[in-house]
């Protein structure tokens, strides 16, 4: 038998280095429009609003350390960190509102529409959990590998994840809430159920977690958020502060770091270089995307950052499907890969969609067996593209 | 100066962009064919230990003509060769498997042309083959030349007997006593490495061991085999057969290349289906098939054709699919 999967194993205990002295940050707006007010040279203090983003469910983006403004484009801000000047009246009345230290906000006695606007500002991305549901599931699973942060979360930072559920508590109002654990933990966390399932992959992503605690494929009226997400409410939760760092498993440490910090800074770090042929991921090593530059920054979705070494696995390239199938005994979405990859290879996208591409959660299980080494993933997300299932595949990212 | 030599640091490509998932789990096509390599070595021994070198000569020159075959195909149409993932070696060699050992040069090398061109390469390459390419040249020269197929007439100084032939006209009973393990051992004339049993069940369970094939299909084979043999056997005198005929079921296994058929023929990736429902199905279908032609066809070893019928029915069992995850609602 092929294994349907591999064992996550957490492996070493890693504690969670936590980066204070970040010279240089480099935040990404993605969709948010930047302050008109931003400038070069402009000084900003740490927690200080950059870009706001016009959905309620996308949070706002803050200056992650306090600095001046170094470079400014469309795409990103670049914040170098410089000591404040002596603070006289004067300056600080010509330095404008950006320098001026952010002061924390109390959440007492909101109500949920409140409340949620609030942490929308404070660059909390809503959206997972104010959607109302039936079951409302925290993935205390390291959803991918090359993640390694959940247990020394739920061991160094309760009093973080324990401030994050009680505001989610007062987002959501689902019946039930449940803590999906690795088989052998002993973590909790005070009103929510602790599901101890296997730590395996794909076991651990959004739908088939769902179906292993509920029993049913049916996964709408379920809400799953990961322990990261849950996180960075409690970071916002604790301190009353905009979200300005965010925790990441970098290379197989984990560190609470500024957002934006490079990827650069941390192979500066780990004293690590990075060899012609090498890959650099943001997210997974099954699920993750490739950059193109050391300077991006960490964004806050970003739950690991992994560096490939050339050679680490077969290169993928445009092979023939050897009609091996191995890649319908694998896909825990029972749909049939072999086929799929070949019609989006064909460009025929309309027999992708009746071979329900809309089904597939990119986990990747294909592409890792295919003896044949093709780009599976890449086929399908180059299909959903044409198809205009980029909105439906982003809803699955986002659960 | 020094900024633009750092820009140019910056946008020189210096790792690759490359799409996930960035593990793999290792088994390449290439590492496949090394490993049925693996597997199909202790048969060439073994037809080696029985018919000493002319075994050799038709393993070369099969697997040698349909390596050329191949890189020479690829040529004509410009196209980049991949000659070195080692199918065309396989595929040679299971060919010469299916041949007599005493096979002229020309027969082995216009075999070896039509399995690559005719079975594969026409279709556009490995994974693209309707059928199981050596099956295809084999069907072709068995109907185009059937005396120099015959492994007796080839075979002419050799002491081993054809017992697919014997129980064919003489009825099972005809078998010596207490035959088995020289039949298991390979005592039998027929293809050079098909009939080689103990050696191609252990090279089988090689195959299953490293999960190159999956065991449904030798599975359901195997099944489909003993099962109507069984029937035939026990039952086959009430339904009008003649009971001569119908030999114990452990018999099937034992001669001609049925087992060679259950682990390394019918398990061809491109031609047998890849749902699991369909894998059982086409399974049972080859196998209950060689039980019939070796008892009701014309020719003695059932086993090849069988498996070529059932490939024909591939496409329609693939059909055979679980519902995706959730139902069909997400269409």
């Amino acid at each position: 038998m092929i294994d349907k999967g591999f064992t996550l194993d957490p492996g070493k205990p890693c504690p969670v280095t936590v980066l204070e002295d970040v010279k240089l940050v480099r935040l990404q707006f993605g969709e948010r429009t930047p302050l008109k007010s931003l400038k070069k040279r402009t000084r900003v203090a740490r927690g200080a609003l950059l870009a706001e983003h016009s959905s309620p469910n996308v949070g706002d983006m803050h200056a992650s350390i306090d600095g001046v403004i170094t470079d400014l484009t469309s795409t990103f801000v670049e914040i170098s960190y410089e000591a404040a000047p002596p603070a006289q009246e004067a300056d600080a009345a010509k330095a404008g509102d950006l320098a001026q230290p952010v002061q924390p906000v109390s959440f007492e006695g909101l109500d949920e529409i409140e409340l949620g606007k609030l942490l929308k500002k404070l660059g909390v991305a809503i959206r997972p959990f104010t959607r109302p549901c039936e079951l409302f599931i925290i993935n205390g699973i390291n959803p991918e590998p090359g993640m390694l942060y959940t247990q020394e979360l739920l061991d160094a930072y309760l009093p973080e994840l324990e401030a994050g559920f009680a505001l989610l508590r007062r987002l959501n109002n689902a019946p039930e809430y449940i803590l999906a654990l690795p088989q052998g933990s002993k973590a909790s966390l005070q009103g929510a159920s602790v599901r101890q399932v296997a730590a395996v992959y794909p076991g651990s992503l959004a739908r088939p977690l769902i179906k292993t605690i509920t029993g049913q494929e049916q996964t709408k009226h379920v809400t799953l958020v990961r322990l990261h997400d849950l996180f960075q409410l409690g970071l916002v939760a604790r301190s009353g502060l905009p979200l300005t760092h965010t925790v990441s498993t970098v290379f197989g440490k984990n560190y609470l770091a500024p957002l934006g910090t490079p990827v650069q800074s941390f192979l500066d770090l780990q004293g690590l270089t990075v060899q012609p042929g090498d890959s650099l991921i943001l997210g997974g090593a099954m699920r993750g995307v490739a950059i193109s530059g050391m300077r991006r920054g960490l964004r806050k979705a970003d739950d690991a950052i992994q560096l490939i070494r050339k050679g680490s696995r077969p290169e993928l390239s445009d092979n023939p499907c050897i009609n091996c199938g191995l890649c319908l005994y694998v896909c825990p979405m029972r749909l049939r890969p072999n086929m799929l990859s070949r019609y989006a290879e064909f460009e025929q996208y309309e027999s992708c969609r009746k071979e329900f591409l809309g089904t597939c959660i990119e986990c990747g299980m294909c592409g890792w067996v295919c003896p044949a080494c093709r780009p599976m993933q890449q086929y399908f997300r180059m299909a959903k593209l044409q198809l205009g299932l980029s909105t439906f595949q982003h809803r699955l990212r986002g659960q | 100066m020094t900024q633009q030599n750092n820009t140019l640091a910056e946008i020189r490509p210096r790792f690759v962009v490359d799409t996930p998932p960035f593990m793999h789990r290792g088994c390449t096509v290439g590492g496949m064919m090394r490993d049925m390599l693996i597997a199909l070595a202790p048969a060439a021994a073994a037809a080696i230990w029985h018919y000493g070198l002319p075994a050799v000569r038709v393993m070369a020159l099969a697997a040698g003509v349909c390596v050329l075959t191949q890189a020479l195909w690829e040529k004509l149409l410009g196209r980049s060769s991949r000659v070195f993932d080692g199918s065309a070696l396989v595929t040679g060699l299971l060919l010469a498997f299916l041949l007599p050992a005493g096979a002229p040069w020309w027969l082995v090398a216009t075999g070896a042309a039509l399995t690559m061109l005719l079975g594969r390469e026409l279709f556009g390459g490995l994974g693209c083959n309707p059928l199981c390419p050596p099956l295809v040249g084999w069907a072709a020269l068995t109907v185009s030349w059937p005396v120099h197929m015959d492994p007796t007439a080839m075979n002419l100084g050799s002491s081993l007997i054809d017992p697919l032939i014997r129980m064919k006209y003489f009825g099972w009973t005809a078998l010596p006593e207490g035959s088995e393990l020289a039949l298991a051992l390979g005592g039998q004339l027929g293809g050079l490495g098909s009939t080689q049993v103990a050696a191609l069940l252990l090279g089988g369970l090689f195959l299953l061991a490293r999960k190159v094939v999956r065991w449904e299909i030798p599975a359901a084979f195997l099944a489909g085999v003993l099962a109507l043999g069984s029937l035939f056997w026990l039952f086959g005198e009430t339904m009008g057969v003649n009971p001569a005929n119908c030999p114990p079921p452990h018999l099937y296994l034992l001669t001609g290349s049925t087992l060679f058929a259950a682990f390394f023929l019918a398990t061809d990736h491109a031609s047998s289906p890849v749902a699991i429902a369909g894998m059982f199905g086409y399974g049972l279908l080859a196998g209950c098939m060689t039980v019939l032609i070796r008892i009701f066809g014309i020719y003695p070893d059932g086993a090849p054709f069988a498996v070529l019928l059932a490939a024909l029915t591939a496409p329609l069992l693939d059909l055979i699919r679980p519902q995706p995850f959730g139902g069909k609602r997400s269409q």
